[in-house]
């Protein structure tokens, strides 16, 4: 018998965590699929004067990856709560599926089925609620997998002039590029809160928030002590627009390897949990 | 067969266990009997691979439990003594990890749930806390892994009910199984068990069939207290001693009788029934 | 069946066992109820049940027959009879002497009492 991994066994244990996964997840889902509908109302049943707003679709696919973020951070302490209690938890770890097997569900049902179901579901809702007479106006889903309409149509619903070489800039990141970038932020978000769900018996989402906070205020702390101390930020900069493209395309490499990097680290933090974790 | 060797355990300072070797045969029914907080549950636990030995080995049909291999989890189930509450029927429960366990059998597990008068209909947090440990109960014996593991399983349960869980344990049992159970009712699992483990602070004081007890050891119902006996009770009706088996005669088995005769004469009756 | 005290639990089967053949709800050639189903009707480790199965094999009171397990054998109930009587004899009847001794009860009116209950 292979103890590392069986595709039978890997089937099962996909049912198995499927079988938990709706009855864990919908309520959460309810609530954050609820959040435009419930703003939507809120706007229609406002006496209509000159003031009332109109929702565009790229605000509302603003809001949609807003609220697909909370959902990827919430869903594994939802779906995975009790796999580190140590009396709940027995049941997962003596669950006969290889620790690969566990892992791979995990990876499954946190970092692609939650945020799928989630913006399919929510892309429906905002189709409905703009086919009917109200603030919704057009379609988001005809742009939420379009970036570059995205971006355009936000610059020219600002009316912010964009010169040539700007254009080419954001042509310069390719598609497949962003779609790279935008998924392995998922996996990074989600592999953080699946390692939070591992180390943590209660509050699990909550520390890890703390946690990130944390991180981030000394990051920030480091990064303005750094600048002042290197004085960039008072240096004269002759072309301005040269050095906000640098740092732009500076910082979406460094985010593009540290997502690399923290998101393996967690997942393999997540993988020894499983497999060492005690009860 | 399961094979512990010079095995140490310790909860960060509290020692558990200090160089314990002990063995379990297939086919029996044991009973693990030990006061409370000499680690009958974490002894459970390390050889389900829950918690792992920081030194010595554990072995268990020869995988090494903490290990976690899907051959080793699909042949053991542990029933932890505080039951879990699932937001689900047992009906449910089983068919979600039955599918997992080689000789799973979902008839058995509804003629068990019959036997034992346990409400289908109900959810596990639904249940009392009696019909909740049976219901684990026939999840648990429905998988019918080779070994099978109970922790406590008598807690809670009414005085039927034990008689129940009695009939279904030994219906259970087969060449192939090992159960061990964990109590400290003994006499809600008299005449089940069979060889008796007695545990203590960080050691094992006994391991022995009731053939091999009987042998050495002899329980003499009488009318007064014997002065050479390792330990005399009053019964109803006169006194129990436990002796040492001078005549070669046979006698029953008073596990009470037995277990506080070791407690009272550790080192005597490990080194006699060595 | 309620198990007491004194006696081996195994031995204590044996019995039940051997009383249930005399009752006649065991009759010879049939098929005995297996080590298992009296295990569980009992509630008691197959192996205790197995060991009184042991030693009424060993009596010659039941045997096994490949495929259909342990049977009645012909004679049981003349060898229970018969073990029942010894065990009376060598274990009852000097007991009951030795009262007899104690209570200066003589032999005659032990005869008379067997004739007015007849």
């Amino acid at each position: 018998m292979n103890n590392t991994f069986n595709i039978n066994r890997f089937g099962k244990i996909l049912k198995h965590d499927g079988l938990n996964f709706f009855p864990n997840i919908i309520l959460a889902l309810a609530i954050i699929w609820a959040i435009p509908v419930i703003v939507f109302l809120f706007t229609s049943l406002m006496p209509s004067d000159e003031t009332t707003q109109l929702y565009d679709p790229f605000s509302r696919i603003d809001i949609i990856s807003t609220l697909s973020t909370i959902v990827l951070i919430i869903a594994p302490a939802r779906l995975y709560k009790t796999c580190n209690d140590p009396r709940k938890g027995i049941v997962y770890a003596m669950l006969p599926a290889s620790t690969l097997e566990k892992f791979l569900s995990m990876v499954f049902y946190c970092v692609i089925v939650t945020p799928i179901i989630y913006i399919v579901g929510a892309l429906a809702i905002d189709t409905i609620l703009a086919l009917l007479n109200g603030p919704y106006e057009g379609f988001a889903v005809s742009y939420y997998f379009d970036t570059f309409a995205k971006i355009n149509a936000v610059f020219e619903r600002d009316n912010i002039t964009i010169d040539e070489s700007w254009i080419l800039y954001y042509k310069s990141l390719s598609p497949t590029f962003m779609i790279v970038l935008s998924a392995l932020g998922t996996l990074t978000i989600s592999s953080i809160f699946m390692f939070g769900n591992m180390i943590f018996k209660r509050h699990k989402t909550g520390k890890m928030i703390g946690i990130l906070i944390i991180m981030f205020i000394i990051f920030m702390i480091v990064l303005i002590n750094y600048a002042v101390h290197t004085e960039v930020l008072t240096h004269n900069i002759e072309d301005k627009a040269e050095f906000v493209k640098y740092t732009i395309f500076l910082i979406m490499n460094a985010i593009f390897y540290a997502e690399i990097i923290v998101s393996a680290l967690m997942l393999f933090g997540v993988y020894r949990k499983i497999k060492t974790q005690k009860y | 067969m399961i094979k512990i060797n010079n095995l140490d355990f310790a909860y960060n300072n509290t020692q558990v266990f200090k160089n314990i070797s002990l063995e379990f045969q297939k086919g029996n029914i044991y009973g693990l009997l030990g006061e409370n907080g000499v680690g009958k549950t974490t002894l459970l636990k390390i050889i389900c691979g829950l918690q792992k030995p920081q030194n010595g080995s554990v072995s268990v049909d020869g995988f090494t439990p903490s290990k976690r291999l899907p051959e080793f989890l699909q042949n053991v189930f542990l029933l932890p003594e505080e039951v879990i509450t699932e937001d689900t029927t047992p009906e449910r429960f089983i068919q979600k990890i039955g599918v997992f366990y080689p000789r799973y059998d979902f008839a058995l597990f509804n003629q068990l749930m019959g036997e034992l008068e346990v409400d289908l209909s109900k959810k596990f947090n639904e249940l009392s806390h009696g019909q909740k440990k049976k219901a684990w109960l026939a999840c648990a014996l429905s998988l019918q892994t080779d070994y099978l593991f109970l922790d406590e399983p008598t807690n809670g349960l009414d005085i039927p009910s034990k008689a129940l869980f009695r009939q279904v344990i030994s219906q259970h049992c087969s060449d192939e199984s090992t159960i061990i159970i964990s109590t400290h009712q003994v006499k809600d699992v008299e005449n089940l068990i069979d060889p008796i483990v007695i545990l203590d602070r960080d050691d094992v004081l006994l391991n022995a069939s009731f053939a091999e007890i009987t042998e050495k050891i002899y329980f003499e119902y009488g009318p007064e207290r014997l002065q050479n006996a390792y330990y005399t009770e009053m019964l109803p009706g006169g006194y129990i001693n436990v002796m040492p088996n001078t005549e070669h005669e046979e006698s029953n088995v008073n596990i009470e009788a037995l277990f506080n005769a070791v407690m009272k004469n550790k080192e005597t009756i490990k080194n006699l029934m060595k | 069946m309620d198990f007491n005290g004194h006696k081996p639990i195994y031995l204590q089967i044996y019995d039940h066992v051997c009383e249930r053949i005399l009752s006649g709800e065991f009759r010879s050639g049939d098929r005995v109820m297996s080590v298992r189903e009296l295990g569980i009707e009992l509630g008691v480790n197959p192996n205790t049940v197995m060991r009184a199965f042991e030693r009424l094999q060993m009596k010659e009171i039941i045997a096994t027959k490949r495929g259909i397990g342990f049977y009645v054998c012909d004679d049981a109930k003349e060898k229970i009879l018969s073990e029942q009587k010894k065990d009376f004899l060598e274990n009852e009847v000097p007991e009951f002497l030795k009262k007899m001794e104690l209570y200066g009860i003589k032999m005659e009116e032990i005869v008379s009492l067997q004739q007015i209950s007849k």
